[in-house]
């Protein structure tokens, strides 16, 4: 038996066959015996047939993106054979029913299972076919029943009678797997070591749960892939959270109907991928006018236009910073990984909250969708209302003869605001340029002096944000001693650190740069960073063709990267690919 | 030759409309329908569109947005139910309502918040100087159908009726007084409410001028017409041309957003709670497999 610090596994099937579920209920017990795990799905754009794949990679060691190299793969159909060859090797150990799964590869190591037989013979439903699949892959790896079926039983809490089946059908396959007298050896993984309390969660969960911490009060958004899981998560807060969360009739909708409840006085926001964002622009700019701290997340798939609906991009990141017609400031944040969702959502609304600026979340559907186990979420974090008054303070302050002036210009830009219902003060927000009590204006020394106020706050944003925010993050070997340097963002930053461990082996030190804060771009900070890896090569990895964020970083600062690693065909890059690709760069 | 002054709103705001334009009418129709119910002006919210009719808000000392072209109705559903204290009020006009943001109208309808929507249908495209507009007439000859409209009118009333619209209403802004009865009923209605008004633009469209309306609106309250009675109000519904209904078409009572939503029902008014932290350790333990 070979012991190994990760392993790899490959569910596929049509879809409805539940492989995703399989992948899920394999990743958290793999969490519950104490392993660090990601889970990532490949489905196309549609309800049933087609070819659906999900991963799970778990190991000894935090794992932040899946490998070319695939150990078991459960195939419910031949495509996932047909799709996913290139990852299969001669060691990989295929699980199937040999009775629907005849054409095999050759090359590859046998466990077959008669799934339907077995579900026939035992009066098991054939959905539970998936957690028979789940027990046969346990029985394969070693994995202790026990813990395989708490993972079944947390997967169908709730449904007595459906644990009861689905456990029944794990064990099963978990017998029959185990009794098998297989020539074969599967690998074993080291063990665990403990990395204190845990969850698995999606980037999309993770910043609903940011929301929930954040006391946001209203979500409204209209079903896009890959934003939706947002949408469904926050309408079960209508009942748990007090969330008022609606779905909208258009993303248009959607953005006024959020916009318009921040004007209130409250947190709201509301979620979307490429085409209902570009739907959302005109609120967008709308919310930069009002300065209100509305905010959208932005969950990226390949385009132009439809694109590819259910697969994962980095394409928005130039689109997200300057979208909306006008000038005006936001903020862009692009969360690192799944735990960044999280503490990035509540500092989101914060920041947007002191300075009345619009905000914006870019996540790419590998980070909205796919599940990763972090350490559990923190409590403990600050909720701040920024520059708004609360309704009783105001009232007390206009009671002893303060005039509230909703646009007041301030130094840095940022008026105070009162909730609407304030007696004695009146919030009046106008789409068209307006004085400091709101009322429209098109003099010259009004324009001047109000698009200047609301422009002001960039250069300050930027200066809170360098200061007391981590706006980028390094990884990998200290940038001086780097033989390369990857500068990127959001999930491309996952493939580049598992990247390192494989150039690691072949004796070149890559050093990782991931910016965080994408605007106001973190310039100085930026050019402290870069300034380590003078005379290094450094490639952007991105999602993308352009390159934009070398693009972003060369119109603020003048920095130019050596070249641009992109990837475009909607699937993120492996580690050994990605690693591949640097080493042939460095030889051109 | 007398040089045309125009007038300073209450908030200090010039009026910047044509002289004789029906949106003076519904503006002294509102403030008075306001000062009528004696709501203090900060929980009156106005939200006005685009076109003529969205200076409005710079013209009354109450709380405003003015919003991006046709919508009014999302908005004004939001601030109901982040402030359910609030007296919302939204103000369209025929091409905001009828043409960009008519997508709006039913679901608005659907959720039933305790709102208003009055729209000014002036039916032309006023301020971007005297397009056709969904309520053009046929025929009609305006800068966009110089050999006259082609298309078919839209009939708002019965639109907003078929949806199952809650209160369903007509004002002319030439009847000042009818029209500010209509407003308070609409305002004290629970439930959505919809008031068409009927609003010359004197300088766009030579059909519809006071005059014109004047020879052939009818008051329903006069007729005995039963607003109760759906079948009745989706027949004088399509009434139009010699004769035009104006008054109460319909009114309902049915359960409004606030009472349907637990989060808006269950608390004070959203927009007043203070800012805290929500616990999220439960949401873990239940969704996320939280280890021990």
């Amino acid at each position: 038996m070979s012991n190994r610090s990760s392993i790899q596994i490959l569910v596929g099937g049509p879809a409805g066959s539940g492989n995703i579920t399989s992948g899920i209920v394999l990743a958290r017990a793999f969490m519950y015996m104490g392993y660090y795990a990601v889970g990532v799905s490949e489905y196309p754009s549609l309800i049933r047939g087609g070819h659906t794949a999900y991963w799970v990679r778990a190991g000894t060691d935090k794992i932040y993106e899946l490998e070319d190299h695939t150990d078991i793969v459960v195939a419910f159909d031949e495509a996932t054979f047909q799709r996913h060859g290139w990852e299969i090797h001669e060691d990989s150990i295929a699980v199937y029913d040999p009775l629907v799964v005849k054409n095999i590869p050759e090359n590859v190591k046998k466990a077959p299972i008669p799934f339907r037989k077995l579900l026939r013979e035992n009066g098991l439903k054939p959905i539970t076919m998936n957690m028979m699949a789940v027990g046969a892959v346990s029985a394969l790896l070693g994995l202790p029943l026990d813990i395989v079926l708490k993972s079944v039983e947390y997967q169908f809490r709730g449904k007595e009678k459906v644990i009861e089946e689905n456990k029944k059908s794990c064990t099963i396959g978990y017998e029959y797997m185990a009794s098998q007298p297989l020539n074969i050896e599967p690998p074993r993984l080291d063990n665990p070591k403990p990395w204190g309390k845990r969850i698995m969660i999606t980037g999309n969960e993770a910043i609903a749960v940011g929301f929930v911490k954040g006391d946001l009060r209203m979500y409204v958004a209209y079903p896009m892939t890959p934003a939706s899981p947002l949408l469904h998560f926050m309408v079960r807060m209508i009942k748990e959270k007090d969330i008022v969360t609606i779905q909208a009739e258009s993303e248009i909708a959607a953005a006024q109907m959020a916009l318009a409840a921040c004007w209130t006085g409250i947190r709201a926001a509301t979620g979307t991928s490429g085409g209902g964002f570009a739907l959302m622009n005109e609120t967008l700019s709308e919310a930069g006018m009002f300065e209100m701290p509305l905010i959208i997340v932005v969950a990226m798939r390949p385009g132009p236009s439809t694109g590819m609906a259910t697969h994962s991009a980095q394409e928005d990141l130039l689109y997200g910073i300057f979208a909306g017609h006008g000038e005006f400031p936001k903020i862009v944040v692009a969360p690192a990984d799944q735990e960044d969702a999280y503490y990035r959502a509540v500092e989101l609304l914060n920041l947007t909250w002191k300075w009345r600026v619009p905000g914006i979340i870019l996540e790419d559907k590998h980070l909205a969708e796919s599940i990763r186990t972090v350490p559990a979420f923190r409590e403990d974090l600050p909720v701040e209302k920024g520059a708004l008054l609360y309704k009783e303070e105001a009232e007390e302050m206009i009671k002893k003869g303060w005039k509230y002036l909703p646009y007041k210009v301030t130094e840095n830009g940022v008026s105070p605001w009162v909730p609407t219902g304030t007696e004695g003060a009146l919030n009046k927000s106008d789409s068209s340029e307006h004085d400091e009590r709101g009322i429209v204006s098109e003099r010259p020394h009004i324009a001047n002096m109000m698009y200047k106020k609301r422009m002001r706050k960039e250069k300050y944003i930027l200066e809170d944000l360098e200061k007391n925010y981590e706006v980028i993050r390094t990884y990998g070997h200290p940038l001086e001693e780097a033989d390369a340097v990857i500068l990127t963002w959001g999930s491309a930053a996952w493939a580049s650190l598992e990247a390192k461990k494989h150039l690691d082996k072949e004796g070149l030190k890559l050093g990782i740069v991931q910016v965080i804060y994408l605007w106001p771009f973190p310039k100085n900070v930026f050019n402290e960073t870069m300034s380590r890896a003078r005379d290094k090569p450094v490639f952007t990895v991105e999602y993308n063709l352009r390159g934009q964020l070398g693009l972003l970083a060369k119109m603020v600062t003048g920095f130019t990267p050596t070249d641009h690693i992109g990837k475009i065909d909607g699937r993120p890059f492996r580690g050994r690919q990605l690693a591949q690709e640097i080493i042939s760069r460095l030889k051109r | 030759m007398s040089v045309y002054r125009q007038p300073v709103s209450d908030t200090g705001a010039v009026i910047t409309w044509c002289p004789g334009c029906g949106n003076f009418g519904i503006l002294r129709a509102f403030k008075k329908a306001i000062n009528d119910l004696g709501i203090p002006p900060w929980k009156v919210v106005v939200v006005t569109g685009i076109g003529c009719h969205g200076k409005f808000h710079n013209y009354v000392n109450v709380n405003t947005i003015h919003t991006i072209h046709g919508r009014v109705a999302p908005m004004i559903t939001a601030i109901k139910a982040a402030n359910k204290e609030l007296t919302v009020i939204g103000l369209a006009g025929d091409g905001d309502q009828y043409a960009i943001g008519v997508g709006h109208l039913p679901h608005i309808i659907r959720r039933n918040p305790d709102v208003t929507l009055i729209v000014h249908n002036n039916s032309v495209f006023g301020l971007t100087t005297g397009q056709a507009s969904p309520t053009s007439e046929k025929g009609q000859i305006t800068r966009t159908t110089p050999w006259g409209q082609w298309e078919e009118r839209f009939n708002p009333i019965a639109f907003v009726l078929s949806q199952g619209a809650s209160f369903v209403a007509r004002g002319f802004a030439g009847d000042v007084d009818h029209l500010t009865w209509l407003i308070k009923e609409a305002i004290k209605h629970k439930g959505f409410s919809f008031i068409d008004v009927l609003q010359p633009c004197v300088t766009f469209d030579r059909i519809h001028t006071y005059t014109w309306y004047r020879e052939r609106i009818y008051k329903l309250e006069e007729t005995g017409h039963d607003p109760s009675d759906w079948h009745a109000a989706m027949s004088k519904a399509y009434e139009w041309g010699d004769k035009i209904p104006i008054g109460i078409f319909y009114k309902v009572e049915k359960p409004t957003m606030e009472e349907l939503l637990d989060p808006i029902k269950n608390n004070p008014p959203l927009a007043y709670i203070h800012l805290k932290p929500k616990k999220i350790g439960d949401l873990l333990e239940k969704y996320f497999s939280l280890t021990q």
